[in-house]
């Protein structure tokens, strides 16, 4: 096993590195560019968006303010990009791909059982996605306490009562003040994004795994894996973008990835948090984070069963 | 003692029956050669044997183990060379030994270097950047750094020189003196003719005759020229002589066991030209596959 999973830390290191650099890289930018521009200016600039309000996974007030806006980096497309060029290419490569290099052979010819090789890949693949979810947290952790936002500071006023008017108390224009992101962002509240990222990896390794036993040409997974997913995704727009296609959520795996959402159940709603269905106010029920989680690791792990089951029954064909 | 047994096993691919009740027994501490024309089911048998493939039916032993529900246990007393050695292309040869050998109980990385030092094997190379012939002698060093009873080939010899193919065929025979069961697959009929104690040959999937090579050593093949019929064959003689071939003022006979009394026949007629040579291996393919002797006239 030892030997196993050092042959396949080897084989996946490069792309390793360049997902983990790519991922810490981005989100250390990505919430560095969130203090360029105010709360104030934001929420000017949001309402001009109200209409799109609807493709947003949390409503647009949360995302005013810091934590909501640093939530969405996790759901960003390089994000997704990045955990999903790992996850399918080590999941393609668990048997299609050494079918296709003809190395499967070679090991196989060795007394080692084929479930060994099978999960050995699994173990280095699911260690890699988690990793590369924990980069983006940290690199979410480094921006937040390397960086400082700027708040604007009324002078002393009085207000009226029973009237608009306020009557300021100084002559002074309003302050410009310089404080630590760390201030307006708790970094601890970003565990569930972080969690559901893995999630989420852990799952679409499971299918390309799945795919990849089935299969013995590693293009030809990576292609049903890559389509799979663009699938996935245009069913979800399809859902949000029209009421009554909103069933079609039941059937894509982006609606359980919901970093943003769940990030503001724990802030908004810690109570629901640690349960399977969140109730909304008006009367809506959503996935909260213990059914986002258990969907997708609980899917994840039927591919892998599948998968497993395939690669142990199926003949082994000989190198082309 | 048999050490490998295959009763009735089959193998198709959709309606294609790449072996077809195969019924085979390979004795402990011997060398089997299977020998066979491209497509005649040698690496499909193989393959079965190490469990890569299920049966269509019938089954297969190896050590009294079923090679495909106990083939992990199988591949524990089996060492395999397959037909078409692919290794990692990254790693560099002594990465790729260490990694074979740490997979196996047995495997050995004293022996491993040690025998890629005897093959000339630059291990610091990586496998990406080796040529054929030196990929090979590195599979072939894998399958070697091991203490198993049995040892797989399919063409061990493909892809490499006159000299490192004897080199290979020694290491086989000193395994074989150690104790070994040897099965190895070839398209070279010398080279089979040289190492084996029995020879299987297959033909469109099916096992045609095994033969006892100690036995087919005593044959001799007389080809010669003649322009009278040949006087009949005596009684006495009628169990060893055989006429293999007459074609035009050409004969070819095969002769088992003792030459003498043949000769002294054959004084009698007005053969000229002739030439005794071992009948071997050759004669026994050329009878099984005709069509391809024809071919190559």
């Amino acid at each position: 096993m030892k030997a196993l999973l050092h042959r396949y830390i080897l084989q996946g290191r490069t792309v390793f590195l360049a997902c983990a650099i790519a991922m810490f890289g981005f989100m250390a930018l990505r919430v560095w560019s969130i203090t360029l521009l105010g709360s104030d200016e934001f929420r000017e600039i949001i309402k001009y968006f109200k209409d799109f309000e609807k493709f947003s996974p949390v409503p647009f007030s949360s995302l005013i303010t810091y934590t909501g806006r640093v939530a969405r980096t996790f759901n960003e497309p390089i994000v997704l990009f990045v955990i999903l060029t790992w996850t399918i290419s080590r999941g393609s490569d668990s048997v299609a791909g050494q079918l296709s290099r003809g190395t499967m052979e070679m090991l196989l010819g060795n007394p080692v059982s084929r479930a060994k090789v099978y999960w050995s890949q699994i173990l280095v693949t699911t260690i890699g996605t988690l990793l590369l979810s924990t980069l983006a947290w940290l690199g979410m952790v480094f921006s937040v306490y390397n960086n400082t936002v700027e708040e604007i500071v009324k002078p002393p006023s009085i207000s009226i009562p029973y009237t608009p008017l306020e009557i300021p108390l100084s002559t002074a224009g309003p302050a410009i003040i310089e404080k630590p992101m760390s201030d307006y962002v708790d970094i601890w509240n970003f565990i569930p994004a972080l969690t559901v990222i893995f999630a989420m990896g852990f799952f679409v390794a499971g299918f390309a795994t799945m795919v990849s036993s089935l299969d013995r040409y590693r293009w030809r997974a990576v292609g049903i894996a890559v389509g799979f997913v663009i699938i996935q995704q245009s069913i979800r727009i399809l859902a949000i973008s029209k009421p009554e296609y909103n069933y079609l959520l039941n059937f894509t795996f982006f609606n359980p990835f919901d970093p943003e959402g769940l990030v503001n159940v724990l802030t908004e709603d810690p109570e629901q948090f640690w349960q399977f269905w969140q109730y909304r106010p008006e009367g809506s029920i959503r996935l909260s984070n213990l059914g986002c989680h258990c969907l997708l690791i609980g899917f994840g792990l039927l591919c892998y069963f599948i998968g497993n089951v395939v690669f142990c029954k199926r003949d082994l064909p000989a190198p082309i | 003692m048999t050490f490998v047994e295959t009763n009735q096993l089959s193998k198709s691919f959709g309606s294609f029956s790449a072996l077809s009740e195969c019924n085979l027994e390979i004795v402990e501490g011997k060398i089997f050669g299977l020998l066979g024309p491209n497509g005649a089911g040698k690496s499909t048998l193989i393959r079965l044997l190490m469990g890569f493939l299920t049966p269509t039916s019938g089954r297969a032993t190896i050590n009294k183990l079923d090679c495909y529900y106990q083939s992990l246990a199988v591949r524990q007393v089996t060492s395999y060379l397959p037909g078409d050695a692919r290794l990692d292309r990254q790693y560099r040869g002594r990465q790729i030994l260490r990694l074979f050998t740490a997979l196996r109980p047995d495997g050995c990385m004293q022996k491993a270097l040690e025998l890629a030092e005897f093959l000339e094997l630059d291990i610091r190379c990586k496998v990406g950047s080796m040529s054929t012939g030196m990929r090979q002698k590195l599979a072939i060093t894998i399958a070697l750094a091991n203490d198993a009873p049995l040892i797989i080939m399919d063409e061990p010899t493909a892809n490499l020189d006159p000299t490192v193919r004897q080199q290979i065929l020694g290491l086989l025979k000193r395994k074989r003196d150690e104790g070994k069961t040897i099965l190895f697959s070839s398209h070279i009929l010398d080279e089979v003719e040289t190492i084996s104690d029995t020879v299987g040959f297959l033909k469109h999937g099916k096992l045609i005759t095994t033969v006892d090579l100690t036995n087919l050593r005593n044959n001799h093949r007389l080809t010669g020229s003649i322009r009278q019929p040949l006087p009949a064959i005596p009684e006495s003689l009628a169990d060893q002589i055989k006429l293999i071939q007459e074609s035009g003022n050409q004969i070819t006979l095969e002769v088992k066991g003792d030459i003498l009394q043949s000769l002294e026949w054959l004084k009698q007629s007005d053969l000229s030209d002739l030439v005794i040579e071992p009948a071997r291996l050759r004669s026994l393919y050329e009878e099984i596959h005709p069509e391809r002797t024809e071919l190559k006239k």
